[in-house]
């Protein structure tokens, strides 16, 4: 989600709601003996709040189940998550004191420090991602097609070389003339299927190394291979060319969508076991209270 | 081509190409000259066919008409039962999701005795989609003329016998005085009433006032392409619809709009008759959308039903009370016309944005890639806002600045895909959106008619045996289940308090919905590609 203005109203009653809740903590701690805790009305009432607040945060992956429902605008509680996500460590720093405890809360704060980094990691990348995805990639898919349009780029290349150099594994015949009219592919045809075999084919195939993965060093092969056919097979070259951008442009999708969507592979199972250890540790709190 | 599909399914000693000799001694032909039928070999078949045969199956493309000689048929749409599977969901995770909005497709939109038209002398109700031919009768006189798809199934009831008949042998018997007075006759007898009942009206004449009126209807053609009225003419009478399609045009500021495409059945021309004002709106005859791109032929026949101003108002005379449902019917063709009343102000539209048609959308879908996050929330939202599970938003489509314009319906001003219908279940609703009546026959011609792929066709297979079993009930032959389609289009969740589902669940506000021509001339656009403004608000 881009952070714009809409965000402000959010920004300011967070901070608002963090200050409230700083100066209540502040003018508490001093009555306590041995300190703020978790412990005293005030830690235990920010603690529940924040308890709260990562129920709400954790709704919203409920919510996507079912996205129609009038439940509010789905962007009204990814802000809410959001912010009120950036909260909730402020208000579990003023729950535990700002002390570690036991090993059971320094989990605690390890996973609640580890699902927040994510989560801005992941608000950072949603930043700039789409822009790069919009901008590097003018031939944009779905996702749920790139493999298959990754998969459909060789068979066009092939269909491109059998029309214009009539073979693939084996040499072109030496046709003259053109014979276009006996249906036989144009003369000149045999640069485009070399070219085909000894560079194109094993780029599309994802094989790693050779020169077209180097962008400049593919424009030079097209470059040399446009010098090397006549004039007719020019446009054979210009339609290879544009399968190789395709597919350029298709692994930049497949690369930028991966790191766009890496930080959820740990947000989401490290929200839902923050959620189910700090269940724990409210029920563990909560029966040795006194 | 044609020709040679009729010949082809010629089989057995069931069919035969009849020659001239043998038309000439048949009444319908009996006012052809000799000469004419001569010159059109080879272009009727007799046929026969036995109790249950299949002689066409709705959707499919069809070519001839059939004229029965003997025995009656069924003439019916099962699909209309195939697409009650998008009856609601059961269960609980369905009925929290109606209190919560979620959308139901199949819903009464018209009562039982409304009707839906199809491709014969007769009609088909709601109540009723099934219904008998018997001797004398014509089918298919749309898939004949204007290569639309059939419009229904026809089952042999009885043994019986027909002709059927190529375009241009039916052109010549269409100048046949005795086969018009023949066809006029069953149309009269068997279909105006229907059509006459369908006006608002007429609806609640006594019988023999409604006689009165069809015994002075007159029974008119003009060829596709004429204009019935203009805009601005006097009113000499309201027209009902025999056959064919008619658009609804009016004039604005930036040129002229379509208001609606009409088809069997409706009625136009009532409000200038109601308001003593001249016409506000031009009508004129469409033809069906498979000739227009197809091969150079004669232009289609629009028939219909005139009932001049005479006879209007002393309807309206002798019964008052009647007047004030059609100028609710007037008071509500006004306020489409209005609420479609867009100013084409937008100065000097790139070719970009002309070659998009993005001014054509009057809730245009845009999502804004700057802030998308290719979640795909918005085509789940699509999928489960919907009762059938089809998704009418597929995030492919061209770009436009850093848009998106994704295959979704944009509310056209020209809704080119009303155009051919053959079962009139493609309609507007009031708030201008295209809705896809539950009697779909499948055929898939809005589909092709749609310039921005923005109806899908997509099975109804799926749904299993319940429907298959509620087919073979109203057809009472397994043979005309086998092909089960329906179209699909985005109807803007007209019915969502929250309004259009994917927008409503976008989490980033990267997809809108707005007026394009509202949105690029107020520059909206550029204003919400410097971050200032999103179109939403822009709109």
């Amino acid at each position: 989600m881009l952070v714009d203005r809409k965000h402000i109203p959010w920004a300011v009653a967070t901070i608002a709601f963090g200050a409230a809740a700083s100066a209540w903590y502040l003018s508490d701690a001093p009555r306590h003996l041995n300190g703020p805790s978790g412990s005293t009305a005030v830690g235990l009432t920010l603690g529940s709040v924040a308890l709260g607040i990562m129920l709400f945060c954790a709704a919203l992956s409920l919510k996507r189940k079912v996205p129609h429902w009038r439940l509010g605008k789905a962007s009204t509680w990814l802000r809410g998550h959001i912010w009120l996500g950036l909260l909730t460590c402020l208000l579990v720093g003023l729950h535990a004191a700002f002390r570690l405890g036991g090993p059971m809360t320094t989990l605690l704060w390890v996973l609640l420090a580890l699902v927040t980094l994510s989560g801005l990691i992941g608000l950072v990348l949603q930043q700039f991602i789409p822009r790069l995805l919009l901008h590097s990639v003018p031939g944009e898919t779905i996702a749920q097609q790139l493999r298959r349009r990754l998969n459909d780029l060789p068979m066009l290349a092939e269909r491109v070389v059998l029309q214009y150099a009539g073979a693939i594994d084996t040499a072109a015949p030496p046709w003259q003339d053109g014979g276009d009219a006996a249906g036989q592919p144009p003369a000149g045809g045999e640069p485009i299927r070399r070219f085909y075999l000894d560079h194109l084919r094993g780029y599309l195939a994802g094989e790693n190394g050779g020169d077209m993965r180097d962008p400049h060093r593919a424009e030079n092969l097209f470059s040399a291979l446009h010098t090397m056919t006549p004039a007719h097979a020019h446009a054979g070259i210009a339609g290879l060319n544009s399968i190789y951008h395709l597919h350029r442009d298709l692994q930049r999708q497949r690369r930028l969508m991966r790191v766009l969507f890496a930080w959820l592979l740990f947000h989401v199972p490290l929200s839902w076991a923050l959620l189910v250890l700090v269940a724990a540790h409210a029920v563990m709190a909560l029966r040795f209270w006194t | 081509m044609a020709k040679r599909m009729l010949t082809a399914k010629l089989s057995g000693d069931r069919s035969a190409i009849l020659k001239a000799a043998d038309l000439v001694g048949m009444d319908i032909f009996a006012d052809l000259d000799r000469k004419v039928i001569d010159k059109f070999p080879g272009t009727v078949v007799r046929r026969e066919f036995a109790a249950g045969d299949v002689i066409c199956r709705e959707g499919e493309g069809g070519t001839t008409a059939f004229y029965l000689l003997e025995g009656t048929v069924k003439v019916f749409i099962a699909r209309r039962l195939g697409a009650a599977a998008s009856r609601p969901r059961q269960g609980w995770r369905a009925a929290i999701g109606r209190w919560f909005g979620q959308k139901r497709i199949h819903r009464p939109r018209r009562e039982d005795d409304a009707i839906i038209p199809i491709d014969a002398n007769v009609d088909l109700t709601h109540g009723q989609p099934r219904t008998t031919l018997g001797a004398g009768e014509v089918f298919g006189e749309m898939s004949c003329l204007n290569l639309a798809p059939r419009s229904a199934t026809v089952v042999a009831e009885t043994d019986c016998v027909m002709l059927e008949i190529l375009r241009n042998m039916y052109e010549q018997l269409q100048r046949s005085p005795t086969f018009r007075e023949k066809m006029d006759a069953n149309y009269r007898a068997r279909a105006m009433q229907g059509h006459l009942r369908n006006v608002p009206i007429f609806r609640d004449l006594p019988d023999e006032v409604l006689e009165r009126v069809q015994s002075r209807a007159q029974l008119i053609a003009v060829d596709a392409g004429t204009t019935i009225f203009s805009e601005g003419d006097e009113a000499d009478g309201v027209y009902v619809i025999r056959l064919g399609q008619v658009r609804v045009s009016q004039k604005f500021p930036g040129g002229e709009r379509t208001l609606a495409y009409l088809t069997r059945g409706d009625f136009f021309g009532e409000t200038g008759l109601l308001r003593r004002t001249t016409r506000n709106a031009t009508c004129r005859a469409v033809d069906h959308p498979i000739m227009e791109g197809g091969r150079k032929r004669k232009p289609a026949r629009v028939e219909l039903v005139k009932i001049a101003a005479e006879d209007f108002a002393a309807i309206l005379e002798e019964f008052p009370r009647i007047k004030g449902r059609l100028e609710t019917v007037a008071q509500e063709r006004i306020r489409q016309g209005q609420k479609a009343r867009v100013t084409l102000t937008v100065s000097a539209p790139s070719k970009r944005v002309e070659d998009l048609g993005l001014l054509q959308g009057q809730n245009l879908m845009l999502i804004d890639l700057e802030r998308c996050t290719r979640c795909d929330q918005c085509v789940d939202a699509c999928v489960s806002a919907h009762e059938d599970g089809i998704s009418r938003l597929f995030r492919t489509g061209p770009r436009y600045d850093k848009y998106l314009v994704p295959s979704s319906c944009r509310m056209c001003l020209d809704p080119v895909c009303m155009i051919g219908c053959p079962v009139g279940s493609i309609r507007r609703s009031e708030d201008l959106s295209i809705i896809i009546e539950d009697w779909c026959v499948g055929c898939g011609i809005c589909a092709k008619q749609c310039p921005y792929e923005s109806i899908v066709m997509h099975d109804l297979e799926e749904y299993g045996e319940e429907v298959s079993e509620r087919l073979m009930r109203i057809a009472e032959s397994g043979e005309v289940m086998a092909v089960t389609e329906r179209a699909a289009v985005c109807d803007q969740c007209e019915d969502l308090p929250s309004g259009p589902a994917c927008v409503y669940s976008c989490p980033h506000d990267a997809a809108y919905r707005v007026n394009a021509a509202e949105f690029l001339s107020a520059g909206g656009l550029f204003a919400a590609a410097g971050g200032r403004e999103a179109p939403g608000e822009a709109s």
